[in-house]
This record gives C-alpha cells, structure tokens and sequence, in this order.
C-alpha cells in the first residue's frame, strides 16, 4: 500500500555569470523543499483499499446507534403541556384571562401518575415551543458589561438593547429583550400519598447553573456587598417583570444577576422548541427511589403568556445519562447512516465486480 | 464559528500537488488533456460543485437540530458542534485530494484540527471575556461542550455524512481508473529523448511546446528570426551541432 517516491534528480545547473552585470539565476535554490523533491508518501488506491473503509465504517456506525438507541430507552421521561388550550384543561381558564395589571395571581392544579418509580437525581424542566430564542435581534438584546456588574454600563446600558434600554427615563437592569421576556411560571410538585395526604416534594434551586456563568460571567454591580437595593440605585425593573432584580430570591447568594432562573434564561436556546432546567429532585439516602409510583399534582402559577404566538408551555420531568436526557435521534441516525454506508459499500462492491472485471479484461487483450 | 481551512482550500490544494518534470510531461499527454478540454471548470463540474454544497449546508444544520431539538442545549454549544463538524469535513475533504504526503502536508492536517481546539479555548477563556465582555461573550462554552459526549458523537456523524459524497465519487473513480494507476505507478522516470529533426537552438520555425521548454520567444523575436529565410546561415548550423545541449543562453555566450 506503501510507495515512497525519491526523485532525486541530479541536474544542478543555474547560471551564474560574474561580471559588471551580476546575472542573478532566476531558478528557484536547489533545495529538497523548491524542487519538490521532498520524501512523500503515495498511497495507492485500489478498490481493495478503498471500499473495506464503507463497510468498516457501517460495521462502526450500527452497533453505536444500537447503543445510544437502547441507553435512550432506559432514560425515563415525563411531560406535561399545561398550556390550557383545551376547554376541558385546568389551566384554560388561566390562558385565557391573561392580563399584565392583575395582581392576583392565576393558579391551575394538574395532576398526573408517574407509572415508574425514578431513581438518583431527577431534573424538572420546563418546555417552551414556538418560541425562538435563537432569533439573531433577539440574542444580541443584550448587554454583558451590566451583566457582569460594571457600574457604568448599569447606568449606561449598550445601545444593542434598545428598545428594553430605558424607562421613563431610567435605566433597566437586567436590559434587552431576552431578560424582558423571563419566564416567570412557579411550578410545584405534590406528591399524594396512598393514605391521603399531599406531600411537598423538596425542589432545589441552586446548582441549575453553569458553574462558569454564575462565578465568572454574571455578576452584582457592588462586588459582594449584601446591600442590591443600594447597589441598583436609579434603576428600574424590566417592563415585563413583576418584581426587581433585586428581589428574586431572598437568599442572598441567588439575588441579583447572579439568581440561576435567571442564569438560565439568559443562555438562549439553540432551537424554538427547547427546554431548560427548572429545579433538581436530589436523590433520597438509602433504597427509596426518588419519585416512587403513584399519584402527583402540578401546581403552576400561570405568570407566562404564549397564547399570542401559539406556543406551548410544558414541564418535564426526566433521569439522566451520560448523553445527557432522552435522546432517541442520535442512535436512529447513526443506525441509518451505518446502513447507508453498508449498503453503498455492497453496491459498490458489485460495480467493482462488473465493471472493474470487463477494464481487466480489456487490458489483457490489449 | 471561524473555520479558516475552508477559506484556503483552493490554495492548500495548490500547495499539496505536486509539478511535473519535462520528461514525465511528454510520457503522459493525457496529464494535460483535461487543462486543454477545459473539464475543470464545466457547468457539470460548477453543477455538482454546487449540489455539493447545498447538499453539506443542509447536513450541517439539520443533524444538529434533530439531536437538539426540544432538549436543554444552548445555542452556544450548538455553535461549537457544527463548528467542529465543519473543521473536521474540511479537512477530510483536502486528506482525499491529496496525493503526494509529505511531512508538511500531515503537520498541516494535523496543525488544522489542534488549531481549531486551541483557538476555540483561548476565545472562551475568561481573561479575554474580561478584557471585551461584548466581543467574547462565549466563555465557559468550549469547557462543557468538549468533554460531552453528545457533542463529539453529533461531530463526527455530521462530518460522515458530509463526506460521504466525496468518499462515494473517489471510490467510483478508483474502481473505473484502477488500470490507469497501475500503469502510472510501475513507469519508471527515464530521461526521454526528444527525436525530432529540429535541432535545439536552430532558428527553424519551432512549435508552441517546444518554445515553451527553451528560454522563451524573445530572443526569437529580437534576433528577427522568423522574418528572416528559414535556411539556417552557415554560421547557426555549425554552433547548432557544436552544442547539442540546451540552454540558448550559453549559446549566444558562444556566439558572442
């Protein structure tokens, strides 16, 4: 397969004639690298070299899909839309009475049977569809400075967030339409026990997050003073928000920039139907499974709108692996795909037997 | 997403090919028989070229988002896959053009890919996050995205598939040419003589090849000897079979 090709050619001639008019030799120097006479090496390529590569390949490709294919199988997942659309929905009513001013609060209850127990850690999400966070005006309504706690761009915020920069003359903090348009659902979880009472399940807030988002990329303006009120002094809120940036949680280390429900919403999503990581179910000490079989309710605080672009809103409940959550597409696709590639090594395999046979025949004759 | 190799893909292919010799030149006309033909740049190749392409765009956005399609991926991660999907199938389609494989072409394919995982660290990295918030705002996204599995599988099966294509026409190529290889590989490089009756540097009229292997036409031209008779003045003749070699220069040294 190897064929190292030395050409060392022996003809050295430039002329160099010295005189008043110095002639310069206009021959490229006589070195390995300009005279192309660098060792190579020349693969030979036969269909014999060439065509085991489709069925090495497929051979590879079909037992990894098998292997993602049957892991994303043993994912457990659960979803539930809880948009209202349908009349016969608890949260219709909910949809439908949408209103920016209402002080109080709609709640809808649905609930749902979790037919397995889940085990380990069990990660709540919430799902949106239609709702393209990956629209280029959108990502880019933004301003990292403020993010980041520099104190002039807090009052100063970029000109990439306008029209979300200021508000009746002040400036907003957090600025831009991604942070206007935070998800503010509350999703709670019940669990009812077989003997009738309802049972809290524990959600935790923290560690949502990535690690380099909340240290590094996201910060208070003030450093780490506890006062945020005094440090967002002359700003104002989002025009969509509720409350201030600095009342969103009352522990001081999610208060702020640094809140991980807001972390999370500012890391846009790469497709319009996404879901992002709400809380985590940590897993219990001992042989209890985390989530066991039975009866649960979902309590949401319907705060979020999508009716208007004909979105739908879900939680999701799911384990994960390590590729992550349920993901049945790359193991279909890597099956495809090696069977694809199996096959047109097979195909081509017979073009080599009729076809490639007749051009050595003719050869012979010849 | 910078994937610099594309960019420079006609000239790297440039770079890695290799020139022939006067000799191996005369052997194989057929070598330059597709130059004459204009075959490379016929609307079939321009259509193909561009069915290609349309072709690798639609695989390196559509198997992404199959496998990112309602899960909890960002955008950013989504970014640096396709990236490294794209840098990967450059590079795989220059390692099909080349033929000759010198130690320069490998440090190159080589050099590519650790280039492209370097670069992406040091634009994620925090201290250039720090110096331009605005400009580097990718930071932390290369750290989760190389060490996840998702991310290299979804790769390499976009990069497959993308060259699939190319691995298909190189195949039907080897399989309807094999002959022609054989051939190419047993010759030998001999010196080959050029019989013909015209001497080098006889002032006879001479065809466009030869021409194009001597110094060039201009002293033809200065001399004035294609106005003049073509009967070769005693003079030229016997400089002419003095010095059967070539170069016209050391002749006109003679001369003078």
């Amino acid at each position: 397969m190897m064929a190292s090709s030395y050409t060392a050619k022996e003809e050295d001639g430039h002329i160099t004639v010295s005189g008043p008019g110095t002639l310069r030799s206009r021959k490229p120097e006589n070195t390995a690298f300009k005279q192309q006479r660098l060792p190579a090496w020349q693969p030979i390529l036969t269909a014999g070299t060439v065509l085991p590569a489709f069925f090495i390949i497929g051979l590879l490709f079909i037992p990894i899909g098998i292997g993602l294919f049957v892991t994303s199988n043993n994912i457990k997942e659960f979803e539930i839309d809880y948009t209202g659309v349908d009349a016969s929905s608890p949260c219709f009513n909910c949809s439908q009475s949408f209103s920016w001013n209402s002080s109080q609060p709609c709640t809808c209850s649905i609930p749902f049977y979790l037919e397995q127990p889940y085990e380990s850690n069990v990660y709540v999400y919430y799902g949106l569809s239609n709702f393209y966070q990956n629209h280029r005006r959108y990502v880019k309504s933004r301003d990292d400075s403020q993010l980041n706690g520099d104190p002039k761009s807090l009052m100063e915020p970029s000109k990439e967030c306008e029209p979300y920069a200021f508000h009746e003359k002040k400036p907003i903090a957090p600025c831009g339409a991604i942070a206007n348009s935070m998800f503010n659902d509350t999703l709670e979880l019940f669990y009812n026990d077989p003997n009738g009472t309802k049972v809290q399940i524990l959600l935790n807030t923290t560690g949502i997050a990535w690690w380099t988002d909340k240290h590094v990329k996201f910060g208070n303006p003030g450093g780490n003073s506890p006062n945020l009120t005094a440090a967002f002094q002359g700003t104002t809120k989002p025009i969509n928000w509720r409350r201030p940036v600095f009342d969103l949680d009352a522990d001081e280390g999610n208060n702020g920039f640094i809140n991980e429900d807001f972390i999370v919403w500012m890391r846009t999503a790469a497709l319009p139907t996404f879901r992002k990581l709400y809380r985590i179910i940590n897993k219990k000490s001992g042989m209890v499974p985390t989530l066991p079989r039975g009866n649960y309710s979902l309590e949401v605080v319907y705060n979020y709108p999508v009716r208007s672009f004909e979105g739908r809103k879900r939680m999701i409940l799911s384990t994960i692996s390590w590729m992550g959550g349920k993901n049945p597409f790359l193991g279909i696709a890597y099956i495809t795909v090696g069977s694809v590639c199996f096959f047109l090594g097979v195909v081509l395999l017979l073009i080599h037997h009729k076809c490639g046979n007749r051009n050595n025949n003719a050869d012979i004759s010849n | 997403m910078a994937v610099n190799e594309n960019a420079d893909r006609p000239k790297a292919v440039r770079l890695r090919g290799k020139d022939v010799n006067a000799e191996s030149s005369l052997k194989w006309p057929e070598l330059y028989r597709s130059g004459q033909r204009q075959e490379l740049s016929s609307p079939l190749i321009l259509i193909s070229s561009l069915l290609y392409a349309v072709y690798s765009s639609l695989v390196f956005f559509f198997i992404p988002f199959g496998v990112f399609h309602n899960t909890a991926y960002d955008f950013q991660t989504m970014a640096v896959t396709v990236a490294m999907a794209a840098t990967f199938t450059a590079n795989v389609e220059i390692s099909l053009v080349t033929r000759y494989w010198t130690r320069l072409n490998v440090a190159a394919v080589c050099v590519s890919v650790v280039m492209f995982f370097i670069c992406s660290r040091i634009t994620h990295s925090t201290s250039l996050f720090k110096a331009s918030p605005g400009d580097y705002f990718f930071l932390g996204a290369s750290n989760r995205a190389f060490i996840d599995p998702l991310v290299w599988l979804t790769a390499l099966l976009t990069t497959w598939t993308a060259v699939l294509p190319s691995m298909t026409a190189l195949a039907i190529n080897v399989i309807f040419n094999m002959h022609d290889k054989h051939k190419v590989h047993s010759a030998s490089s001999q010196p080959v003589e050029l019989r013909s009756r015209l001497r080098r540097g006889a002032s006879l009229r001479r065809s466009s090849y030869a021409l194009s292997q001597g110094a060039g036409p201009g002293r033809l031209i200065s001399s004035g000897t294609c106005i003049r008779s073509t009967v070769p003045t005693v003079d030229e003749q016997v400089t002419a079979d003095n010095n059967p070699t070539d170069s016209q220069l050391q002749i006109n040294m003679k001369n003078k």
